[in-house]
């Protein structure tokens, strides 16, 4: 394994409740994933499908059966290895009994940062995640979204290396959504390793460079999202002016013709584009924009996981 | 561990005892049990209240159908009364009881799932997490204890001018107490993760745990007549079948393994004592006999010691008038207070110049004595009116003698300084309150002292007091080294 890595995983095993009698639930099922510096990593999978057994894991919160996993080279498990994560796991729950300041300070020092250095850092987390305000009130005063923000927020304070997101957006509504994946983003243009785990693909697929899709413990696909999500073959003719007749300019030409506001769509193959892009041209008509059709990521998940489970 | 570690775990177990309601509940009803000691002031001969109203002893024990006339230091006694009622009453039991159930959620809370990930997700080692969470709860027991206790101690300080250094050894025998409950509350909690379960196994254990030491020492007084020498007691252990001496056996292991909070009220007892003593009159370190304070208004002469010629007091006003004098000799040569007390009255009836001698039996804080009384005529009308008690302590056989003019006697403070002085001399705790019933032989001591002898420092094994402390934190260390056992091993 390379010191490079922040995440190197090796025919990772987990079973549940097994015994000397008793079968278990294998809930990994020999996973390997490599996760190298700066890159925003995605986890997919329905539920049960083993990815927050991953992240446990990972983080020394759950035991491995078998197999090799490490954080930044070292063996999971080990204290040290978590002083450089940022976590910010599913449905967490922070000390009731704290300010959201307070609770930023308490993790920051767990983390083994001193005290001014915290002190220094929180008015920036707390901007950074729009909770300046609440700041000192107790978590137990705090609705779900206000809860996830300084969650979010207590998984950064130590500016760690790798920051590991369960569910970032979970119960959060849509603006404080785009707020939490502008954080991410910022995360990333600051070369930060991100390794998400969520259920909503659409972010994932705005936010990650390399998914994993799991299902059932294993590994059933991974790539970059292009890789992810194939080519469907249809190809879509943005045009000026819209108000042509394409159906006719490119009769007999391909097949599943479908006509959008700004031009049309058309099955077709790379022979028959050529041919119709001549006849469009000849019709007076210019092209502003021609763009091979792929599947979304969340297509290209139930595909996958629907065929595997086929 | 770094250093910003430990202090943020630290603060955080504070923040989660002061947030707790019932740690608030708690707090305020100490303060106000604490807050009469810092308005009622007791003083030697009257009670003070606010500064500003003053009423005498004999009004308020009145109100209460008491009787001062048993009561020669009445503030000693109610003061001494208000801890015993807070720390054994209040903190000893109900205390322990409240703590419990608001310490048995620190842990199982902790390891629910959310709090859980967020905390263990740290790098802090699973050990140190459990023992934040047991030192919070210890945190929890030793403010309420220094609040109640300390408080009161001040509070007697600066208003009543009471200063008893030996009380405040009540905060760590508290804590010692909760420590041992609360590392099985941990303990609990940590297998359950259920804060319930948590809270009735330890409440249980409590209970379990106070019926074996109590068994065992009720078992312990049957076996041979408990006499002060445990090896006595081996040689006169009766046969009693396999099922008692199986249950006996039982009793045995299981006082041995469990830690013996019950010995926590004896310890304390014995430290306080010990600490008490310092500054006393007189002590006697084989048995324990001691003289609290000098006569009122007497002074001491300097060069007298108990073995050269005895200690003695003379009053301050008219040294001549009135003395007061201790002293002792071995039982073996001076012979039995029976005898001597007997000789004596045989030669003071030779004596022409002794009149109206008497012997009585008598007793000085219920230890007994026989009183010798005379009255001697001097050169012309003078009169002497005497007394001596003789008594044993130990190898010893002492001699109290109150030595005064006729007229010294005839003043009313000048009576009640001598029979005050009776009130200073003590044999041992008197506040014993344990079921035994101790007998030393021919010397009735006291309960303290028997179960200091028995059980004391210097006691055999099983009936040492190091041997108490030493397993009872050996079980605390076993209990807490399972839970991280447990701990290390869930998966969240």
């Amino acid at each position: 394994m390379t010191g490079a890595t922040m995440i190197e995983v090796r025919d990772l095993t987990k079973t549940y409740g097994g015994g000397l009698f008793k079968k278990g639930f294998r809930a990994l099922d020999g996973i390997s994933i490599t996760v190298g510096p700066g890159s925003v990593f995605g986890l997919l999978g329905p539920n049960g499908a083993g990815k927050t057994t991953l992240v446990k894991i990972l983080l020394g919160l759950a035991h491995k059966s078998s197999g090799d996993a490490q954080l930044f080279g070292e063996a999971v498990g080990h204290v040290s290895s978590r002083a450089r994560v940022g976590y910010l796991p599913e449905a967490h729950r922070l000390p009731l009994y704290l300010s959201g300041r307070q609770v930023l300070e308490l993790f920051g020092q767990m983390c083994g940062r001193d005290r001014d250095y915290v002190r220094a850092r929180v008015p920036k987390l707390l901007e950074l995640v729009d909770m300046r305000e609440a700041a000192d009130r107790k978590v137990r005063e705090y609705s779900k979204g206000m809860q996830q923000r300084i969650g979010l927020a207590q998984a950064l304070i130590h500016d760690p290396d790798l920051v590991i997101l369960d569910e970032p957006t979970d119960g959060v509504d849509p603006v404080g959504r785009a707020a939490i994946r502008e954080v991410v983003l910022d995360l990333k243009r600051a070369g930060k390793t991100i390794f998400i785990n969520s259920h909503l693909l659409m972010e994932v697929e705005l936010i990650c460079d390399r998914v994993v899709i799991m299902d059932k413990g294993k590994i059933v696909k991974q790539g970059t999202i292009a890789e992810l999500t194939p080519r469907t073959g249809r190809v879509r003719f943005d045009l000026e002016p819209t108000t042509a007749d394409f159906e006719r300019i490119v009769a007999g030409l391909g097949s599943g013709f479908e006509r959008h506001e700004r031009g049309f769509e058309l099955l077709a193959n790379e022979s028959e584009i050529d041919q119709a892009v001549d006849r469009l041209r000849a019709a007076g008509v210019s092209i502003r924009g021609l763009e091979a059709r792929r599947m979304n990521l969340e297509q290209a998940f139930i595909e996958t996981v629907t065929k595997e489970r086929a | 561990m770094n250093a910003n570690i430990t202090r943020a775990l630290f603060r955080d177990a504070l923040s989660q005892v002061v947030d707790n309601r019932v740690f608030r509940i708690l707090f305020v009803i100490l303060c106000v049990l604490v807050l009469p000691t810092f308005v009622i002031g007791a003083r030697e001969d009257h009670l003070s209240i606010l500064f500003t109203w003053d009423y005498s002893y004999e009004e308020v024990y009145g109100l209460f159908g008491g009787n001062l006339a048993a009561t020669e230091h009445p503030n000693r006694v109610l003061i001494q009364a208000a801890q015993k009622a807070l720390t054994d009453g209040l903190a000893g039991t109900f205390g322990i009881l409240f703590a419990i159930a608001a310490t048995a959620f620190f842990m199982p809370r902790m390891l629910e799932k959310g709090a859980a990930d967020v905390v263990f997700s740290k790098p802090v080692s699973r050990f140190a997490l459990l023992m934040t969470r047991y030192i919070a709860g210890l945190l929890f027991a030793a403010v309420l204890a220094i609040v109640m206790i300390g408080g009161m101690q001040v509070g007697f300080l600066l208003v009543s001018g009471w200063s008893d250094p030996g009380f405040l050894w009540s905060i760590p025998i508290l804590i010692y107490v909760f420590a041992v409950v609360h590392a099985v509350s941990v303990l609990v909690g940590v297998f359950t993760r259920s804060s319930v379960a948590a809270m009735l196994v330890t409440l249980i254990f409590y209970s379990f745990n106070g019926c074996v030491h109590q068994g065992w020492y009720a078992l312990e007084a049957t076996q041979g007549g408990m006499t002060l020498d445990p090896e006595q007691d081996e040689d006169a252990k009766v046969d009693r079948g396999l099922f008692l001496s199986t249950m006996m056996t039982a009793l045995d292991v299981a006082h041995f393994i469990l830690p013996k909070t019950g010995d926590a009220d004896f310890i304390a007892r014995s430290v306080r004592h010990r600490i008490d003593r310092r500054g006393y009159e007189f002590f006697d370190e084989s048995t324990d006999f001691l003289v609290d304070q000098p006569p009122k208004e007497f002074t001491r002469d300097p060069a007298a010691t108990i073995d050269a010629g005895g200690l003695v007091w003379r009053d301050t006003a008219a040294p001549d008038a009135a003395q007061i004098s201790l002293s002792r000799a071995p039982i073996e040569t001076a012979g039995t207070r029976f005898g001597s007390s007997k000789k004596w009255l045989n030669e003071l009836k030779k004596d022409a110049t002794v009149s109206d001698a008497e012997r009585v039996s008598e007793s000085l804080d219920e230890h007994p004595a026989y009183a010798v009384r005379w009255t001697k005529t001097l050169d012309g009308a003078a009169t002497r009116r005497m007394t001596r008690w003789y008594f044993e302590s130990g190898k010893w056989l002492y001699v109290l003698e109150i030595d005064a003019d006729s007229t010294w006697f005839t003043v009313d403070e000048n009576r009640k300084r001598a029979q005050a002085f009776r009130w200073e001399m003590t044999f041992s705790e008197a506040s014993g309150g344990n079921a035994l019933n101790f007998n030393a032989g021919s010397s009735n001591i006291g309960l303290a002292l028997g179960l200091e002898k028995r059980y004391g420092w210097t006691a055999p094994l099983k009936y040492n007091y190091f041997f108490s402390i030493g397993s009872t934190l050996a079980f605390i260390v076993v209990v807490l080294v399972l839970a991280q056992f447990k701990l290390k091993r869930i998966d969240f």
